[in-house]
């Protein structure tokens, strides 16, 4: 009894050492026959635009099938750029690689817009965990994806390849070409790029050595690169910059500086939703510094009673002025733009731009 | 026959009894005659409207005057916002003025000779004693509008 016991343990070890060692073999064998990867190379896109401009941008793309069958593939591409920019109706994609493995599969062509329509195969979205999520790949893109260096109001748009590619065994370089309008909205974005197959979709592994940047997995990658973005607007915000904050702004909506300007300082609105260093103080003042056309600059900053804000509601302090008059800017010079802080009476607390520290800065504003 | 004659009856009061009910209404004399209309005089500024918002509060309006003689204004300061004071183009603060129409005016121009600055007349005038003078402009944005009231 004993002995059958030992020779039933010693079976057992034997058995799981040989599946160990069996296993431990083939697993290259098996990542060389189940695995293809994506590797973005270089992005070539505009350093600046303008506003409205057509412009064209290049995903230089490896891919490597490594050996594995990798047939009825389709291709997904996702674009991030300012949600202003509204990359589903103001862009177009297609993509160009040498395969031609088969006529009905082919390894170029348009991409479309992803449906998102997830009854259909090739829109459902594969997870980090590589098994379907039940998303579309817009929404996964959205969910999984960081948005690069932008603060915010960004978004990924997934694409598609029409068709599903025959891409088994081989190695190629292809390209994805990106056609859109630059919107209006934003001085500054980054921009970024994924690429990837239906069939891995976001299933994380280790990325190859020669990945150009940060790339998560073997199986897809992500780029981002900035571009500047030229006559956007008097109220462009720049992505890249600190997420603006609301502490200052001017009414009425649309002003120049010969209008009568209501300058409002919220002190509830600082830095990552915080307060600012005047929250429930007893008094504010304006300090403020005018830029003229002549290249001069005026500047109000000692706290006098003329500068005195006004409290209007919770921590909302309000000053109304007719810029030229409270400057007293002279005949023949106007004020192109003002820049703004707000202090207690002593000046020992002063607020300028949360996240820049430098002056609140507004320029006219008519459209 | 007799039906007819109590018809015509009934018609003929309703009829009288309409005319007992006309009313009658006093009218200005200058309402009915075409007078040139005149405001000159000394004004001063009671309030000024942004947009349709009251600024009244925030500036001292009364300090703004404005005086107007047969032809010619002038204005009692000049770091109080008024169109003729605007920094983009050359301000002034006396010069000519003239109506659209000296009978039943809705603009008014003020000019130094080279700028031409007009004014609408947010308020009808009467062709004399008027009380009260309504500005509307634009300052700088065309969307932004303020409507000045004057009052003698």
């Amino acid at each position: 009894m004993f002995i059958t016991l030992k020779n039933k343990k010693m079976r057992k070890l034997n058995f799981n050492y040989k599946t160990f060692l069996v296993g431990f073999l083939a697993l290259p064998l098996v990542f060389l026959f189940v695995t293809s990867c994506f590797d973005i190379t270089d992005v070539t896109q505009p350093a600046s635009a303008r506003a409205g401009e057509s412009i064209s941008i290049t995903v230089k793309v490896n891919y490597d099938s490594e050996d594995t069958d990798q047939n009825y593939r389709f291709l997904i591409f996702g674009m991030l750029a300012p949600k202003s920019w509204d990359l589903a109706n103001n862009a177009t994609v297609r993509f160009d690689s040498s395969i031609n493995q088969s006529p009905d599969r082919p390894g170029s062509g348009n991409m479309i817009l992803d449906p998102q329509d997830v009854s259909f195969w090739g829109n459902k979205s594969r997870g980090l965990d590589g098994e379907e999520s039940g998303n579309s790949w817009t929404v996964d893109m959205n969910e999984i994806l960081d948005i690069g260096e932008n603060y915010g109001e960004s978004e990924w748009v997934a694409f598609r390849s029409e068709s599903p590619i025959d891409a088994s065994q081989t190695s190629v370089d292809g390209t994805i070409t990106v056609t859109l309008t630059v919107g209006e909205g934003h001085s500054g974005a980054q921009l970024g790029y994924w690429v990837g197959s239906h069939n891995d979709g976001f299933k994380q592994e280790d990325s190859i050595d020669s990945s150009t940047q940060d790339a998560k997995s073997r199986f897809w990658d992500t780029h981002f690169k900035n571009i500047t973005i030229t006559g956007a607007g008097a109220t462009a915000t720049d992505l890249t910059g600190p997420a603006p904050t609301f502490t200052a702004f001017i009414n009425p909506e649309g002003y120049m500086f010969d209008d009568i300007i209501t300058v409002r300082f919220d002190a509830k609105e600082g830095l990552d939703g915080g307060n600012t260093a005047l929250y429930n103080v007893g008094a504010v003042n304006m300090n403020a510094t005018v830029l003229l056309g002549d290249g001069t600059t005026i500047v109000k900053a000692d706290r006098d009673a003329a500068s005195s804000m006004t409290l209007v509601g919770n921590n909302i302090w309000e000053i109304t002025l007719w810029p030229p008059g409270y400057f007293g800017v002279t005949a023949g010079n106007i004020i192109t733009e003002i820049h703004l802080s707000f202090s207690n009476p002593d000046g020992s607390i002063i607020v300028r731009n949360p996240g820049y520290d430098t002056d609140i800065e507004f320029g006219a504003n008519c459209q | 026959m007799r039906n007819i004659f109590i018809i015509t009856l009934i018609f003929s009061l309703a009829l009288f009894s309409a005319c007992d009910d006309a009313e009658t209404f006093d009218v200005r004399e200058d309402a009915l005659i075409d007078y040139k209309v005149e405001i000159n005089g000394e004004w001063s500024l009671h309030s000024i409207h942004r947009n349709g918002t009251d600024l009244s509060g925030h500036f001292n309006a009364s300090a703004l005057t404005l005086s107007i003689s047969d032809g010619s204004f002038t204005l009692g300061s000049s770091t109080l916002p008024f169109p003729t004071l605007k920094t983009s183009g050359t301000p002034f603060a006396s010069g000519n003025w003239s109506f659209d129409d000296d009978f039943k005016p809705t603009n008014i121009q003020f000019t130094n000779g080279s700028e031409i600055v007009p004014a609408g007349l947010s308020m009808p005038l009467f062709g004399k004693n008027n009380s009260s003078l309504g500005l509307q402009f634009s300052l700088g944005c065309g969307a932004t509008t303020y409507v000045y009231h004057f009052k003698k």
